[in-house]
């Protein structure tokens, strides 16, 4: 379903640009490598346990102030949707979408299934007047794969078309052109969260956040309520405190550069991963959903490559060379 | 062997690169500036930089970074070094951080953050260079599924962006991240609420009442709720009372929310803990 050439060559270089970025012909390796990764780490580790998303319930339900949950109730009566019932019904579909999309069974609708429900219960939560921020893009990012063809390999999806009037669309060595926005999409709202953070501060607090009394104030203000004993070393030492703000400013404001340079990845994620870290040893602020979401960073078809490749006979070895130049930048 | 000529082009190039890249550090920090002692000496420095690269770039000595920016880069920079001398001239909000922002300075500061955004992005390609396989990426002509596709990209990223820019806490789940983004002085000080308990029963004894206890979040209770128990008891004793009626918590005769101010002096942690005495009657609940 491809316009003309001649179309394609005439058209303007920010919509050239705009396709190479999001668009590039891949496969969907990297892309069912994050459903493989970020389903279950969500259903079995991030995902709100079930007595916290009953809390709420307790709360006058005209407090509810999500735009989200206010159109919902436009078709759901609040009476429907402000009991255990229904939000029990609405997990329990939502957990067996999840069980499903992380074994590729209907993918596209499981995932959605899973992310849009996800998005609903924690949405709940937050309708109250609380509101964290470690689940909001992690649920978006669970939506997105769900709009994606995450499934088209590694999955039952996959085993079965592979077996249909099209296998070529499906495995690992299908290309397609339509793997990669998603990802893409999820990295540019990380870099976008990273720069908010990084810029508010900057913004905000102006050049005095860096001047060590602050980290100390907010280390502190976090050390007397979960008591972490890195956090009471750390305010005892004030030029490492303003280091820490420097740092953190640095690494926030210039994460985004991680989405444009591939090259610039590993650094830029080792430096995230050890900013969460140092984060949740000191403040026990738990950040593991934003570090588990590095994962659409790494080049999982670059990986595949170097592990395996096909035969003469087109079945898959590993540890052979790449004959196929066609290749894949996240 | 280098000729005087030449040395003295090189010379200029450094100066050009160091009055370029300077300028926009420079007038990043000054437009976060909010240390008086600091914001003087940093307008002094970003307007000496400005005129360096100025005269650098009226010497016509920006091959090198025409060659590494883009023609049309090394213009707007001059411009806003331009624009930047001129408010320092017209404007001293540009450089004092206790007036209030005008337009023009502004102005000066969004363009400041974009041109910040282009030299990291310039520094990390010089760093780290670009992916040799990005240019080996196979891209189809726009076909019409890219179409819905933008459209759902470009919606994304705008509902992003609007959080961020509003600070709308409903768009659930697209949220800003102004984390902990003020700044604190000293001295450094900390405040934490707990809520005791005195059992009404045998054995008499003190117990902490917990967030869990009473079924609420953690983060509303000890922000929230025992700070106002604390402060105006009398606008939450009711809900408490229930709370504690609907809870396995032992029946109690009073309660005692506990303020307690944590202060760092010369890096010794000390506190200060203060109680108030709220009397329950939860018999008329149960």
């Amino acid at each position: 379903m491809s316009l003309p050439a001649s179309a394609s060559t005439a058209r303007p270089a920010w919509v050239a640009a705009w396709t190479r970025f999001w668009f590039p012909t891949t496969t969907a390796v990297p892309l069912a490598v994050c459903r493989l990764v970020l389903v279950p780490a969500w259903l079995l580790v991030f995902a709100p346990p079930w007595d916290e998303l009953v809390v709420p319930l307790t709360y006058d339900p005209a407090r509810i102030n999500q735009t989200m949950i206010l159109a919902v109730l436009r078709f759901v009566p609040v009476e429907t949707f402000h009991t255990e019932g229904f939000l029990w019904g609405v997990y329990l579909v939502t957990t067996a979408g999840g069980v499903l999309a992380t074994v590729g069974l209907f993918t596209r609708t499981s995932l959605l299934t899973f992310g849009l429900g996800h998005c609903l219960l924690v949405g709940h939560v937050y309708s109250y007047g609380e509101l964290h921020h470690p689940e909001a893009l992690f649920c978006v990012a669970l939506v997105l794969l769900g709009l994606s063809p995450s499934g088209r390999c590694y999955s039952i999806d996959a085993w079965l078309g592979r077996r249909s009037k099209h296998p070529d669309r499906w495995g690992p060595d299908a290309q397609m052109d339509t793997a990669t926005w998603a990802l893409r999409l999820v990295q540019c709202l990380l870099g976008l969260a990273y720069f908010s953070s990084g810029s508010a501060k900057l913004w905000d607090g102006g050049l005095a956040w860096m001047n060590g009394a602050t980290m100390q104030t907010i280390v502190l203000t976090d050390y007397v309520r979960f008591g972490m004993p890195a956090g009471l070393w750390l305010i005892q030492h004030f030029w490492l405190c303003v280091a820490a703000a420097a740092t953190t400013i640095v690494v926030e404001t210039f994460f985004f550069v991680a989405v444009f340079l591939p090259a610039s990845r590993k650094y830029v994620l080792a430096s995230g991963v050890g900013m969460h870290m140092g984060i949740y040893v000191t403040m026990a602020a738990p950040f593991f959903t934003w570090m588990t979401m590095y994962v659409v960073f790494l080049d999982f078809e670059m990986l595949r490559r170097r592990l395996v490749r096909p035969n003469r006979d087109g079945v898959v070895h590993r540890g052979q060379p790449i004959t196929d130049p066609a290749t894949i930048v996240l | 062997m280098t000729t005087p000529a030449q040395r003295w082009a090189r010379t200029v190039r450094i100066a050009q690169g160091v009055g370029g890249v300077g300028f926009i550090l420079a007038r990043l920090l000054l437009s976060v500036c909010n240390i008086p002692a600091l914001c003087g000496p940093l307008a002094g420095v970003s307007s000496l930089l400005a005129v360096v690269y100025i005269v650098t770039y009226l010497g016509r000595a920006t091959e090198r970074l025409t060659s590494a920016v883009g023609r049309g880069a090394t213009h707007l920079l001059a411009l806003t070094c331009v624009l930047h001398l001129a408010a320092s001239v017209l404007d001293p909000a540009s450089s004092n951080p206790s007036l209030e922002r005008t337009g023009l300075v502004y102005v000066l500061d969004l363009v400041t953050w974009v041109w910040v955004l282009c030299v990291g992005l310039a520094a990390a390609r010089w760093l780290w260079g670009q992916s040799p396989t990005a240019a080996a990426t196979r891209t189809e002509p726009v076909a019409p599924r890219h179409l819905s596709r933008s459209a759902l990209i470009a919606a994304v990223l705008a509902l992003q962006v609007w959080a961020l820019a509003t600070g709308a806490p409903h768009l659930w789940p697209f949220m800003d991240y102004r984390l902990y983004s003020a700044s604190h002085g000293t001295p450094v000080r900390a405040v934490h609420h707990r809520l005791y308990g005195l059992t009404a029963q045998e054995p008499i004894t003190f117990i902490e009442i917990t967030s869990e206890a009473l079924g609420m979040s953690w983060f509303v209770y000890h922000t929230q709720f025992i700070p106002q128990l604390f402060d105006t008891p009398w606008l939450v004793v009711d809900e408490l009372q229930r709370k504690l009626a609907d809870s396995d918590v032992p029946p109690l005769r009073l309660v005692l929310p506990e303020r307690k101010t944590f202060d760092l002096d010369g890096g010794r942690l000390g506190t200060f803990g203060e109680h108030r005495v709220v009397p329950v009657d939860e018999t008329r609940l149960r």
